[in-house]
């Protein structure tokens, strides 16, 4: 049978594609993508014959959701692409609005669920909008008659003809705001569809309108917290916090505070926890929670830039009371100020000083310097106020030490609400694309007091842990620091949860942590190529010490007991040693205690006559030490080249002497040496080896491939003679 | 241009094989001493080889600055390369008391010379260690 023929190679803008049609053949045609699109259409509907080709466009297939054909977008038709070829975007448009005006409430649904689904389709979209669509749509949704499948599919058509951002928020009417606040406020009468879609058209028109003063007003947040309450929807929910987080950003600060004051009661946050965090959170629904929280975090950023004011009553008032909370039982009675005064301005700066401020005889100048400004006495006041008892005991215990070991309560409080607000990214807007945000913010009226609160009192336990000194401030904070975030890593579930945690990630366990990261750094470099590289480098300078050893063994020689018929006999020795020159091996009778010199051994082999070691079982003499097993993996042999079958049979005293041995033997015979034994050592002298060539490289990151090598330098001419 | 350096000093993060004109092979890990300095290129010595000068790309050298270096932990780096020769005799002479002693001590010198340069220590911990390495030196120098 002759091979086919291969088909010529065709020219690439030709691809084959298969183009149906409802209640037609479908066509197998050539698609040449140089060939304008209309006459395309027409040659197809030619085969069809269909005669108005002018009202006919083709589609994609699901895979590429449905999208009209259009001349920018027809690259993406492939060999083996299945077209359809339905009505085009204009006629469709135009029959779907002769229904919308027309068409009885059945045909309308149906219609208008068909349009929901093009409407995702920009080409379709335009089309729509260009033929006043909207308009039509928009009376739908306003009519407050309006049967509610109508509504949910005008609303989600909408939706998604908005969505192409081809048509401004802006010619929004008033009363399309009033009727989908009307939606939201009545949400148990609608389909849920519709309340998203009513909650989705007013986050946009707060964040891209002017009108969203209006929606300031109609929109009460009581409702919006029914809403979360009450849906079993969560884009519902998601869509609701995100209402909430557009009207937050728009707010002016007066109304800000407002919702801020509304998002921390008690009633608002506990359906935050209850209703929202704990069902399961897709991202988008992390992402809202997260911009929510930094929105109401980022309250405080005014207290944090606030230098305070040498005539802000408020706050000399709280740094009095400060010291007449730590100090009511030593400086007078129930702490009348006028009674203290007369002790004088000394007294007070003495107070000040074990304090631990900076500026013992005026502290307001402590709270000069932003961030962390005035906020850290708030946090400060807060928390002798709510904890008291924590408060004085962290006062007195670090006023009352001689040493150079206490810890400055105001320099340090002052230090870790500026730590804070860094951690928690306090004044900067919420990033587009995070969804960190933390349940146990969610759980107090005064979250970042109380998170306050719990840190100072770690930062405090710390400090003693580490035996620190003013000195080491930054190094604390370091340590502080990681507690936190490592505690904040494990997303706990309220602030009590946080104190228990961070408890436990104690100073000590902060420094094993930062131990087994260094190790594992270790361990991971040791496979980079360039140490094993060196570690293949110095492995024969290591061998050869150990050689060396192990012909010094052989060297000082060694007394062996002798054996008959597999076992041993009593107080009879032999003694054999290697001589210096590594060249014989003397051997004879010996007593069981002096040592005899290389002329007292009467036999002697030649190391260059030795055929090979045998070991353990292999041996001839091990086949009768049948009774002593424990003595077979200590016996080992030589075999000659000019002796017949005689050999030389050795039993060790313990196993390192039969490691020694037989390693000297294979060293001295130019085998590898295979004990255990070598292994171990080494392992030793290698590891050691290593670590001392790498001292210089402590804190240094090793390149885990070569570096790049540069040109040559332009010319040796040196500075300096070699 | 080659241009004088002043008292550089770095170690070598990678194995350079040297194979160049005039160039002085390193290993990763080895100290070098900058003489002079043209283009991606130094020219220095190795202490591992004295009386050696040669090339060796700056993209293999992380400089450091010795004048930061604390002298407890310069005094630890000599000890122990002076100590690790010793140790290998010891073990070539099988004094296994000894040498495993010296091995302790050096492993803890090693580690305490770790945590001295990661500089997380506070005053304190660091005279204490400080204290440590000098009384493990004088009884390895014993």
């Amino acid at each position: 049978m002759l091979p086919k023929k291969m088909p010529a190679l065709k020219d690439s803008h030709i691809v084959k594609i298969a183009v149906q049609m409802a209640q037609q053949n479908a066509q197998l045609i050539e698609f040449n993508q140089r060939q304008p699109l209309t006459g395309i259409i027409q040659e197809l509907c030619n085969n069809w014959n269909i005669s108005d080709s002018e009202n006919y466009s083709l589609q994609f297939c699901e895979t590429n959701n449905h999208k009209y054909v259009t001349e920018k977008n027809r690259n993406e038709v492939k060999n083996g692409s299945v077209l359809q070829l339905r009505h085009s975007p204009s006629k469709t448009a135009n029959d779907i609005l002769d229904t919308l005006r027309s068409g009885s409430t059945g045909k309308k649904i149906e219609c208008l669920e068909n349009l929901s689904q093009l409407s995702s389709d920009l080409t379709f979209a335009l089309e729509f909008i260009k033929e006043q669509g909207l308009n039509i749509i928009l009376a739908m949704i306003e009519d407050p008659d309006c049967e509610v499948n109508i509504l949910k599919f005008s609303m989600l058509s909408f939706l998604e003809l908005m969505e192409h951002g081809t048509v401004s928020w802006e010619i929004l009417q008033n009363h399309f705001i009033t009727r989908n606040v009307n939606i939201i406020e009545n949400f148990g009468r609608f389909p849920k569809e519709s309340v998203e879609c009513a909650l989705s058209n007013l986050e946009n028109i707060v964040q891209n309108s002017m009108k969203y003063t209006q929606i300031e007003q109609d929109v009460t947040f009581e409702g919006l917290l029914k809403l979360l309450q009450s849906s079993t929807s969560s884009v519902v929910q998601q869509n609701t916090i995100a209402l909430i987080n557009a009207l937050f950003v728009k707010a002016d600060d007066e109304r800000k505070r407002q919702i801020a004051q509304t998002l921390s009661t008690k009633e608002f946050r506990s359906v935050i926890l209850s209703s929202v965090i704990s069902s399961d959170l897709g991202t988008e629904m992390s992402h809202q929670l997260y911009v929510l929280q930094t929105l109401t975090l980022g309250l405080l950023e005014n207290r944090m830039r606030m230098k305070m004011n040498a005539q802000d009553q408020d706050a000399h008032d709280k740094i009095k009371e400060l010291r007449r909370i730590a100090f009511d039982d030593y400086s007078g009675s129930g702490g009348n100020d006028d009674q203290m005064r007369r002790g004088g301005n000394v007294n007070f700066s003495q107070y000040y000083k074990k304090l631990g401020f900076k500026c013992d005889i005026n502290p307001a100048q402590d709270f000069f310097e932003t961030p962390p400004g005035v906020l850290a006495l708030d946090c400060m006041v807060y928390f002798a106020r709510n904890y008291t008892q924590q408060y004085t005991k962290v006062v007195h215990e670090n006023s009352c030490r001689a040493d150079e070991h206490e810890c400055p309560f105001g320099r340090t409080s002052i230090e870790l609400v500026k730590l804070l607000c860094e951690i928690l990214r306090i004044g900067e807007p919420p990033s587009e694309q995070s969804t960190v945000f933390y349940p146990m913010f969610f759980t107090h009226d005064h979250p970042f007091e109380e998170f306050f609160c719990i840190c100072i009192v770690t930062l405090n336990r710390t400090w003693k842990d580490m035996r620190a000194t003013s000195e080491d401030f930054l190094k604390v904070f370091s340590v502080v620091r990681e507690q936190i975030t490592r505690t904040l890593g494990f997303l706990p579930n309220n602030l009590d949860d946080f104190r228990s945690k961070i408890a436990t990630l104690n100073y000590q366990a902060i420094t094993t942590l930062r131990q087994q990261e260094r190790t594992s750094k270790e361990a991971c470099e040791s496979t980079a190529s360039s140490i094993v590289k060196l570690k293949e480098k110095i492995t024969p300078e290591i061998m050869s010490l150990i050689k060396q050893q192990r012909l010094n063994f052989l060297i000082e020689g060694t007394r062996f007991s002798k054996y008959s018929r597999g076992a041993r006999s009593k107080d009879k020795f032999w003694y054999a040693r290697l001589s210096p020159n590594y060249k014989v091996i003397h051997y004879g009778d010996c007593d069981e205690k002096t040592v005899p010199s290389l002329d007292e051994l009467s036999n002697k082999v030649l190391v260059i006559d030795i055929r090979q070691l045998l070991v353990g079982k292999e041996c001839p003499h091990m086949k009768e030490m049948r009774a002593r097993k424990s003595a077979i993996n200590l016996g080992f042999s030589i075999t000659f080249d000019n002796m017949d079958q005689s050999t030389l049979d050795f039993v060790a005293p313990d196993e390192t002497t039969f490691n020694y041995w037989t390693d000297g033997i294979n060293a001295l015979l130019g085998n590898p040496m295979t004990s255990k034994q070598m292994e171990d050592d080494f392992e030793t002298l290698l590891s050691m080896e290593i670590k001392l060539r790498l001292l210089d490289t402590e804190g240094v990151d090793i390149s885990k491939d070569p570096p790049p090598i540069p040109d040559d330098p332009e010319n040796y001419d040196f500075c300096f003679e070699s | 241009m080659w241009i004088p350096a002043n008292n550089k000093y770095g170690v070598a993060i990678h194995n350079w094989h040297g194979d160049v004109q005039c160039g002085l092979p390193l290993d990763v890990g080895d100290s070098v001493e900058i003489l002079e300095e043209c283009g991606d290129w130094y020219r220095g010595t190795c202490p591992r080889r004295p009386r050696t000068v040669g090339l060796f790309p700056k993209s293999y050298i992380h400089i450091k600055d010795l004048s930061k270096t604390d002298p407890v932990v310069a005094e630890c780096t000599q000890v122990l390369r002076e100590w690790s020769e010793i140790w290998k005799q010891l073990f070539v002479k099988r004094e296994n008391y000894k040498f495993i002693s010296l091995r302790k001590v050096m492993l803890s010198l090693l580690e305490i010379r770790r945590e001295l340069l990661g500089a997380t220590l506070t005053q304190d911990q660091t005279l204490e260690l400080q204290m440590t390495v000098i009384s493990k030196i004088d009884w390895g120098n014993r």
